[in-house]
C-alpha cells in the first residue's frame, strides 16, 4: 500500500482533552495555606486549655495546597489535640464548634482513620459519634463530595 | 476464636455505627447512563471513567487490622471489608470462605468476584440492585 501524501498524525490526537464539557477541578493556587500554628497548638494542650486548642487547630486548614507534608503536619496536630481530650469532654468540644468547624472535623476524622495507629482509631470512633451527633448524616455527605480534602 | 480485652469490646458498637452512618449517607443513588457509550449504564465505581462522578473514598478503621472502604458514586457504591486475622489459621479460614462466596458471586448479586488490593471481600451496589431489595422490588428490568 502507498503511503498517503498527507499526514496521519490527525489520528494520534486525544480527541477527549479538547471537548468543551469535560470536567476539569479548579485550581485555586495554594494561597499560602500553612495549616494550623504548631506552637501555639503545643502551648494551649500543655495549659489544659482543650476547646481552644481544638479552635486554633481548626483554622487555616490546608486544603488547597498540594504540599502533602502541610497536609500531613495538619492531620498530626489535630490528632494529638482530639487524642488530648478526655472522653466526657467531648461532647462540649463538639458543641462548641459551628457547622463548618463540626464539617472541618469530619473530614479531619477521616483521614485519620486512614492512617490508624495504637490508639488513634478509638478515640477518632468517640469523636465520630459526637460529631456524628452534631452535623448528622449531611456532614458525612459533605465529605464524601468535597472535592478538596484536608 | 481469639479473646477479646476490654478496650476491643468497646470499640465494636462505635465501628458499627460510623459505618452504618457512612453507608447511610453513600447510598444516596440515582440511575446515571454511561457519557461515554450510548445506551450503556455502567457502575461509575468501577468504571471511573469520569471524575465528577465519583465521591471521596472514606476509610472507616476500627484497628491497623480492621477496616472499611466505601468508594461512591453517582449510581454505585463498593464497600470494602478487612477482615480480622490473627494468626495463620485465620487468614487461611477467612481467605477461603471469602472465596467460596466470591466463586459464587453471581447468585449473591452485590458480591464483587475480587477483592480490592488490600481488603478481603467487596459488596458493590448499583442503583437498580437497590430498589429491589429496599422497596421490595419494581418489577421493571432496569439496571
Amino acid at each position: 500500500m502507498s503511503k498517503l501524501p498527507t499526514s496521519a498524525r490527525f489520528r494520534r490526537v486525544d480527541v477527549d482533552e479538547y471537548d468543551e464539557n469535560k470536567f476539569v477541578d479548579e485550581e485555586d493556587g495554594a494561597e499560602n495555606q500553612l495549616g494550623p500554628d504548631e506552637t501555639e497548638v503545643d502551648s494551649l494542650i500543655r495549659q489544659g486549655n482543650l476547646i481552644e486548642a481544638l479552635h486554633v487547630v481548626l483554622k487555616n486548614p490546608p486544603i488547597n495546597t498540594k504540599n502533602q507534608n502541610v497536609k500531613d503536619r495538619a492531620e498530626g496536630l489535630v490528632l494529638k489535640v482530639l487524642t488530648a481530650f478526655k472522653s466526657s469532654d467531648l461532647e462540649k468540644g463538639v458543641q462548641s464548634l459551628d457547622r463548618n468547624g463540626v464539617d472541618l472535623l469530619m473530614k479531619y476524622i477521616y483521614k485519620g482513620f486512614e492512617r490508624p495507629s495504637e490508639n488513634s482509631s478509638a478515640v477518632l470512633l468517640q469523636w465520630h459519634e459526637k460529631a456524628l451527633a452534631a452535623g448528622g448524616v449531611g456532614s458525612i455527605v459533605r465529605v464524601l463530595t468535597a472535592r478538596k480534602t484536608v | 476464636m481469639s479473646c477479646l480485652t476490654l478496650s476491643q469490646t468497646a470499640t465494636l458498637r462505635p465501628y458499627l455505627n460510623a459505618v452504618r452512618a457512612t453507608l447511610q449517607a453513600a447510598l444516596c443513588l440515582e440511575n446515571f447512563s454511561s457519557q461515554v457509550v450510548e445506551r450503556h449504564n455502567k457502575p461509575e465505581v468501577e468504571v471511573r471513567s469520569s471524575k465528577e462522578l465519583l465521591l471521596q473514598p472514606v476509610i472507616i478503621s476500627r484497628n491497623e487490622k480492621e477496616k472499611v472502604l466505601i468508594e461512591g458514586s453517582i449510581n454505585s457504591v463498593r464497600v470494602s471489608i478487612a477482615v480480622k486475622q490473627a494468626d495463620e489459621i485465620e487468614k487461611i479460614l477467612c481467605h477461603k470462605f471469602m472465596r467460596f462466596m466470591m466463586m459464587r458471586a453471581e447468585n449473591f448479586f452485590i458480591l464483587r468476584r475480587k477483592p480490592v488490593e488490600g481488603y478481603d471481600i467487596n459488596v458493590q451496589t448499583q442503583t437498580g440492585g437497590l430498589r429491589h431489595s429496599l422497596h421490595g422490588g419494581d418489577r421493571q428490568r432496569d439496571q
